[in-house]
């Protein structure tokens, strides 16, 4: 999408060339650039005064980047965040001369109290916070579009995975499908009628209390500060999950694929498996492998999830689908408990968490200590899903004083940060904590219910680089260059989860059904991230893509399958 | 490598997917890189045993008698 250098105007070449005044709107150009100046230009009134400390982003080079170079996750992420470069006057002459600081694209640093560092200027991908937005609140500006685009990228890509891993599994065992839908999770009475209807809905209601107080529970520890208990459940319940769910799933495989399978070989398998995961996500990582662990493991929890009944997980999801808007957007919630027990200890709620960013995140400046966890030491709780620095670096979390306090308050931290990190960004004292998503834990059905803590809240949070690396030193020597942009998405681990359900649910049904499902519910998620950037706070992750998937199951089952049917003949798989 | 990990040849690899990197990095202590590279070797070796059991294992299970379907959990489906 850039421009080749040189070009004076970033949008040279796409979009006519005219002069736009304050006011015109470009509708001819649907690239980012296009439908950011269309956006910047329709805002009436002037700019942004220039400011010295803006620096537009024209002028960072992916090689200013302290982290660019062999690290794979930083090419990609220098790729992404240069436009083409401008003129250093910061004027656009594609503009007919006129300095329009809202035609730029800039980069402010975040400097909240003062010029920190000036010189040091992270042009980083910050985008937005250049007050440019029109006055901040509920503007967006293109560097707004721009990172909130990418991250959808980042973030859709491997729920989608999940989701198409899941449909694959039920798909290859739909066949053979053990008739377990008569069964009742919790029904202890043998005493079972044929359509125990009340029965299954006791059953969902079951499953939801047990979400909703593991999550109480997992709050009230982490507010009291029991981090080893909670890191020692979080590990266990992976392990576990891992383990346990992971041979279940390979022999299931192997009885629906005809293979011989020996005990051996699933033992060596699924301890291997299992290790393998704990190490990658709660100590050392490596971004693809752990991302790859935490997408295989929602998928395989929800695998296990579709063995519960039909009306079981229609009600469940349903009223996952309450909790989640209870839990997040209400003041009662869970989450404004995490939060504070978050600030209180200076540490990141504990869970675990999909991050979009990279391994060698700068460990976020202690003063802001918004994923950068608590100066605390042995019991740092890790945000477990987040990359670590790399190894080499000897636990460093705490990079750059300087580097610190930037980009803080931009609109992409939206999400949670925004309405509390303004407040906790002017706390010059020890880093307020960052407010995370509530712990969350990829265990077993019953543990899976944190996991809906987790998926309580998407957060648009900056990556957090502190995972497990190590409990902790500070790290004071952390190269303060390491200013990567922290801001990513994140998305717990149990939002994968019950999407992945829903579908695999829904791949029990025919491939039609599959197929729309899919699509409402990668909408919903879509539709979930424009709303973070438009709110910017927190937001619950499941509403809309499980009402739009449950909607579109049974509309289509009800409608749309039948009339395939009757119009195709042979078609496999219906 | 300690014994702990014996018998864990992902870990290994993982160990070495992980620490790669640092192979190139003419700073790092060649100690440290030739136990990256025995990491990666030794994942190798300790896992063709185990393949070999896999193999083994599939083809010659109905041989085995009674000792073959007593480490099976899945027996095929007409067996």
């Amino acid at each position: 999408m850039a421009d080749p250098p040189g070009a004076g105007d970033p949008l040279a070449g796409r979009r006519p060339v005219h002069p736009t005044g304050q006011g015109e709107v470009l509708y001819d150009d649907l690239s980012f650039e296009g439908i950011g100046a269309a956006i910047n230009n329709s805002r009436l009134g002037p700019g942004p005064p220039a400011d010295p400390r803006v620096v537009p982003l024209s002028e960072y080079t992916a090689s200013e980047d302290p982290l660019s170079g062999p690290m794979p996750g930083a090419a990609e992420s220098a790729d992404m965040q240069q436009p083409s470069p401008t003129d250093s006057s910061g004027q656009d002459p594609g503009y007919g001369g006129t300095v329009d600081s809202t035609d730029q694209l800039f980069v402010a640093p975040l400097v909240l109290d003062d010029e920190e560092d000036p010189g040091q200027t992270q042009p980083g991908e910050e985008p937005g916070a250049d007050g440019g937005d029109g006055g901040g609140g509920g503007g967006m500006t293109v560097e707004d579009v721009r990172h909130y685009v990418r991250q959808i990228d980042h973030i859709f890509r491997p729920v989608l995975i999940c989701m198409c891993l899941v449909i694959w599994w039920v798909k290859v065992e739909a066949v053979m499908r053990a008739d377990t839908d008569g069964m009742r999770l919790f029904g202890f009475s043998t005493v079972e009628t044929g359509d125990n209807i009340g029965g299954f809905i006791i059953d969902a209601i079951i499953i939801i209390s047990a979400v909703i107080i593991m999550t109480i529970i997992l709050a009230v520890m982490f507010w009291f500060g029991l981090f080893k208990i909670i890191f020692g459940y979080l590990i266990f319940s992976t392990g576990v999950l891992l383990g346990g769910m992971g041979a279940l799933f390979a022999i299931s495989q192997s009885l629906a694929l005809n293979i011989p399978m020996d005990y051996i070989t699933i033992v060596f398998a699924a301890v291997n498996f299992a290790v393998g995961g704990l190490v990658l996500v709660f100590y050392c990582s490596h971004l693809r492998l752990q991302q790859a662990y935490l997408t295989v493991m929602s998928a395989l929890l929800a695998w296990s999830l579709t063995r519960i009944n039909e009306i079981t997980t229609w009600v469940l999801l349903g009223l996952l689908v309450i909790w989640d808007i209870i839990a997040v957007l209400t003041p009662c919630g869970p989450l404004k408990l995490l939060i504070a027990a978050s600030r209180r200890h200076q540490k990141d709620i504990p869970a675990l968490l999909y991050s979009v960013t990279m391994v060698w995140f700068m460990a976020h400046d202690p003063e802001h200590g918004i994923l950068g966890g608590g100066k605390s030491s042995d019991a740092s709780p890790v945000d477990s899903s987040d990359e670590v620095l790399a190894p080499v670096r000897t636990g460093g979390r705490h990079g750059g004083n300087g580097g610190g306090r930037r980009r803080q308050s931009t609109p992409p931290r939206g999400a949670l940060l925004t309405d509390e990190g303004v407040e906790l960004h002017d706390l010059t004292g020890p880093v307020p904590a960052s407010p995370e998503h509530a712990p969350a834990s990829e265990g077993d059905l019953r543990s899976g219910t944190e996991a809906e803590a987790a998926d309580v809240d998407p957060h648009l949070a900056d990556a957090d680089p502190d995972a497990a690396d190590t409990g902790a030193q500070e790290d004071e020597d952390a190269p303060p260059a390491e200013a990567k942009a922290r801001d990513g998405l994140k998305l717990g681990l149990g939002d994968f989860v019950f999407y992945s359900v829903l579908l695999g649910r829904a791949a029990l049904s025919d491939w039609t059904t599959t197929v729309t499902c899919l699509v409402a519910v990668s909408a919903g998620l879509m539709s979930t991230i424009f709303l973070l950037a438009f709110f910017r706070r927190a937001l619950p992750a499941l509403p809309i893509s499980l009402v739009l998937g449950i909607i579109f199951f049974f509309v289509t089952r009800a409608v749309i399958t039948p009339f395939v049917l009757e119009h195709v003949s042979g078609v496999v798989g219906l | 490598m300690s014994p702990c990990f014996f018998l864990l040849p992902w870990l290994w690899v993982i160990n070495y997917i992980i620490f790669r990197q640092h192979l190139k990095d003419p700073a790092c202590s060649p100690v440290i890189k030739r136990y990256i590279n025995y990491s990666l070797t030794g994942a190798v070796l300790l896992t063709l045993p185990f393949f070999v059991w896999f193999i083994l294992f599939q083809t010659q299970w109905q041989t085995w008698g009674t000792f073959g379907e007593k480490i099976a959990i899945v027996i095929p489906r007409g067996h």
